[in-house]
């Protein structure tokens, strides 16, 4: 049906053109986002140094560790990340220091449920990771949330009499989605 | 003049508005000011803004004691009460020449889907946008404007365009900007009864505030885009006409809910929380009533020069 005494770019190609701007504004909100969960700061904690990421909280909580980072905003379980130096003995393997953490989650988590274990490398360097998972309820009893399912992973390393231990703790939901930030900061560590 | 057919029921030509061919029936239309839509609109902000102070003030007076179910209940049905004033408005102020029922209807809940199966899971599940998008100002709008004023604006703009927009019922420029408001209603309702179920309820109070705030600025914006749209139909229009159009919408998407944001913080004291959601109210309420001004303005002086010419 010709309706136009003579059609317009506008009338021929104007739903692509939509499309096409679209795609555009969303690819550059996508790099955007990209540059944005890649933005990361340096540390020098305990001997160890790395690239953490930018924005997120650090404390340090317990004896042993020395770096405890966890992302900043949003709700329920936020992801963390955990760095840990301990002495160990000088012909400890990686799977016997996960060996005893096993031992040691299990007695602090009851419910705790060890998913895989296998010897890995990152960076050249030997290691042993565990992957588990835990169900987190807040020790704040006046809240009212409902317990969540956190999936965590462990990377155990040996250098000399010490001994690293990398932890990632997610939401069940996040936690695939964010582990490839939290290999980043693996491949980062250098001790 | 006559090989060339009307632009919106195909019959032969006899009048034109620029490179568009109309039959003197559509032309009639496509030139009519229809005044019943500004008013509805105006109404619909004084009605939403009066709806908000009654529900609010009702909250505070009577301080009811709701379940969590009654809560998401009540929630909901918040949720759905601006689409429900529009439509009251709409069809009160639009009697003597009515759109479809069936037709408003379905881009309302045509949008209520696109929302719901395609933005949602985009927002949460692919681009998770509460973990970056509020790393620093910059980053908030940009996100705002590249995201989610983008894929919002583009899913109304689709409802409207790949379901009515080719009926002969879409036959002023105008209709342009009832379908994408009821596109946009559509969208604002989902968002909403998102906001409440995923919250497990809401505070009546500022969650009224919130649901209105909501729903006038995505009918705002969806406004934006349906002037596009019915110009791009009446008038032949240049290529960037509707990228433009859309791009106008999105960042006008994007810079409100930063400046929302921005506008409802206040410093956090022993006796008061940390945020006036009755700000993003009145700001609401002024984009709402000033995109319908110059919406209406705009269309005026179309319709003139048309004639004009």
């Amino acid at each position: 049906m010709d309706t136009n005494k003579k059609p317009s770019l506008g009338d021929r190609y104007s739903d692509w053109a939509v499309i096409v701007v679209t795609l555009v504004a969303v690819l550059l909100g996508w790099l955007l986002m990209s540059n944005v969960q890649s933005r990361s700061v340096a540390f020098d904690s305990g001997g160890v140094k790395g690239q953490m990421p930018a924005g997120w909280v650090t404390d340090l909580a317990e004896t042993g560790v020395v770096l405890h980072t966890t992302e900043l905003g949003g709700s329920g379980f936020s992801t963390a990340y955990q760095l840990e130096v301990v002495p160990v003995a000088g012909d400890a393997s990686p799977a016997d220091v996960a060996s005893f953490y096993s031992i040691n989650r299990a007695q602090n988590l009851s419910t705790v449920r060890v998913l895989d274990q296998q010897d890995v490398t990152v960076n050249g360097q030997n290691g042993y990771k565990v992957t588990y998972a835990f169900v987190d309820a807040d020790s704040d009893l006046t809240r009212a949330d409902v317990p969540v399912v956190v999936r965590g992973v462990d990377y155990f390393f040996v250098a000399g009499d010490h001994a690293v231990v990398v932890t990632y703790h997610a939401n069940e939901d996040n936690y695939e989605a964010d582990f490839g930030r939290f290999r980043r900061f693996l491949e980062s560590l250098s001790y | 003049m006559a090989d060339q057919l009307c632009c919106v029921c195909g019959k032969p030509q006899t009048k034109s508005i620029g490179q568009r061919a109309f039959c003197d029936e559509h032309f009639e239309t496509a030139t009519h000011q229809r005044k019943g839509v500004w008013r509805s609109v105006w109404g619909q902000v004084i009605a939403l803004v009066v709806f908000v102070v009654l529900v609010y003030a009702a909250e505070a007076f009577f301080k009811p004691s709701l379940g969590q179910t009654a809560l998401v209940l009540a929630g909901v049905i918040l949720a759905v009460v601006p689409a429900l004033i529009w439509l009251a408005f709409f069809y009160q102020q639009d009697r003597l020449e009515p759109e479809p029922k069936a037709f408003i209807a379905s881009v309302f809940v045509l949008a209520m889907l696109v929302a719901a199966a395609i933005w949602l899971p985009l927002a949460e599940n692919v681009f998770r946008l509460s973990k970056w998008m509020y790393a620093d100002t910059l980053t908030t709008i940009l996100g705002g404007i590249l995201i989610v004023g983008f894929i919002q604006e583009f899913l109304k703009y689709a409802a409207v365009r790949y379901s009515v927009y080719r009926s002969a019922e879409f036959d002023e420029a105008t209709d342009g900007i009832v379908y994408a408001t009821a596109a946009g209603l559509g969208f604002a309702t989902v968002l909403n009864i998102h906001f409440v179920v995923a919250n497990g309820g809401v505070d009546l109070g500022t969650g009224v505030i919130r649901i209105a705030i909501v729903s006038l600025a995505q009918a705002s914006f969806a406004g934006i885009t349906g002037y596009f749209l019915g110009r791009a139909k009446f008038e032949s229009e240049p290529l960037w006409w509707m990228p433009a159009g859309l791009t106008l919408a999105a960042v006008l998407n994007g810079l409100f809910f930063w400046l929302r944001t921005e506008i409802t913080q206040s410093t956090v004291t022993l006796t008061s929380g940390g945020s006036n959601p009755w700000y993003g109210l009145v700001l609401a309420a002024v984009l709402a009533g000033g995109t319908a001004a110059l919406l209406a303005w705009l269309i005026r002086r179309n319709i003139k020069s048309a004639l004009a010419a």
